[in-house]
């Protein structure tokens, strides 16, 4: 029986993300130029670069809310010019999103908020409540369990939000700025956080303006500036002016 | 008891069944009366009736018309009201998404409220024009619609709601854009 005969479809996964000549441009505005990277499985990768250079423009085009205007991504086995109305949020339960701006909903309690992933794709009830109880758990939050977002501090928001990312075991956990709004010695936990998480086997895609959050041993650095990756070692020319 | 006081009255009034109620029938009703002995004449209305019916016809058609345009007005209000919904929800619509939602997930609540809103408005609306025609019972003899226009209206109501909420959410919720 030959691969095309086969009732169902193997995505072979050798590697996490890969950007192969991407373009993204915006009303005409290029955002990426002939961008090509590639991130592997439980790789800890860091994308740098100075504000507007491009980097959420990459986050948004690997969880496929926008497409590349050319080239082609390709993540968890998912490729954009090949994906069928069912890819996308197939591929999206594959990926943990953090946002600087922590994005929990108002209206839902801490527990609400990191259960709605597995909501999202038909868990149990009780699986639901076991994972979420477990996870709350582990993070140090489960005495916050019934707070709503406005009665924790920015820590502990991004911490739940961290949690939210990871509650549906994500093959890549990607995480935009997450300590833009954080003060030092909290970004410091955040970022612990995220190493752990990376130790565990998950890939962390994690943009931010300031590399030097993460020690070199345990990050890749990619460095962005105006739509094109640059030679890391532009880092420091750029920090330099 | 019909003796030589007995007269027929000097006219007959004629009904006619719903069916016969069209200028040609009637028309042709009339000739076949008219050669009955002892008819010296039959009147119908033959002077005013073509017009009357072809008023008739007309004021069908604005009903359709206006029926029509109630049905599009209504669509756009739901929809109007879902894109509302949504941009309110966008938050969550938005982390939905990005966390894996199938579109059907994603759209369900939205049509559920498409759909009660245009069940509620269709069920006010015919609670309303029950209330009038009751007031108006004492004064013009008519009859509340008939159960199967009830019903009629109320799954009118049902579908003008979800078709205009399924409108309201193709243009406002997210997809991957090239």
């Amino acid at each position: 029986m030959g691969p095309s005969s086969m009732p169902f479809r193997f995505r072979a996964v050798t590697l996490m993300i890969r950007f192969d000549g991407v373009y993204r441009s915006y009303s005409e505005w290029p955002a990426l130029e002939d961008v090509s990277f590639s991130v592997e499985p439980g790789e800890f990768v860091v994308l740098t670069g100075p504000s507007g250079a491009g980097k959420t423009t990459i986050l948004r085009l690997i969880w496929m809310g926008d497409l590349p205007s050319r080239g082609r991504v390709e993540v968890a086995g998912y490729s954009s010019d090949r994906m069928r109305p069912a890819d996308f949020p197939a591929l999206r339960r594959k990926i943990g999103v953090v946002f600087q701006d922590f994005k929990l909903l108002p209206d839902r309690t801490v527990f609400d908020n990191v259960a709605l992933p597995l909501q999202v794709a038909g868990t149990s009830t009780r699986a639901v409540r076991k994972r979420v109880f477990s996870l709350l758990g582990e993070m140090g939050l489960s005495h916050r369990r019934l707070s709503m977002p406005h009665e924790l501090s920015g820590g502990e928001q991004q911490r739940v939000a961290v949690a939210r990312a990871m509650v549906a075991h994500p093959s890549v956990l990607l995480a935009d700025e997450p300590t833009g709004n954080l003060d030092p010695v909290v970004s410091r936990r955040v970022i612990e956080l995220l190493v752990e998480i990376n130790r565990s086997g998950t890939a962390v895609l994690m943009a931010t303006h300031d590399p030097r959050q993460i020690p070199p041993r345990l990050a890749r650095l990619i460095f962005i500036e105006q739509g094109r990756i640059k030679d890391p070692s532009d880092i420091q020319s750029v920090e330099a002016r | 008891m019909m003796g030589e006081d007995f007269h027929l009255p000097a006219s007959l009034q004629i009904g006619l069944l719903p069916e016969w109620r069209n200028t040609e029938r009637i028309s042709t009703l009339a000739a076949s009366l008219s050669g009955f002995e002892g008819v010296s004449d039959v009147v119908y209305g033959e002077d005013y009736l073509p017009g009357l019916t072809g008023l008739i016809g007309t004021l069908h058609k604005l009903d359709l018309f206006a029926g029509t345009i109630i049905l599009v007005g209504v669509s756009l209000v739901v929809a109007g009201a879902v894109r509302l919904a949504v941009a309110r929800r966008s938050l969550t619509v938005e982390m939905m998404t990005i966390m894996g939602a199938s579109d059907g997930f994603v759209r369900a609540p939205f049509l559920f409220e498409g759909l009660l809103s245009g069940l509620a408005g269709s069920v006010g609306g015919l609670l309303f024009t029950y209330a009038v025609s009751q007031i108006l019972s004492g004064s013009i003899d008519h009859s509340f619609l008939p159960g199967r226009w009830i019903g009629g209206v109320i799954l009118l109501g049902a579908a003008t709601g979800l078709a205009g909420s399924w409108m309201g959410l193709s243009s406002s919720l997210p997809s991957p854009r090239k």
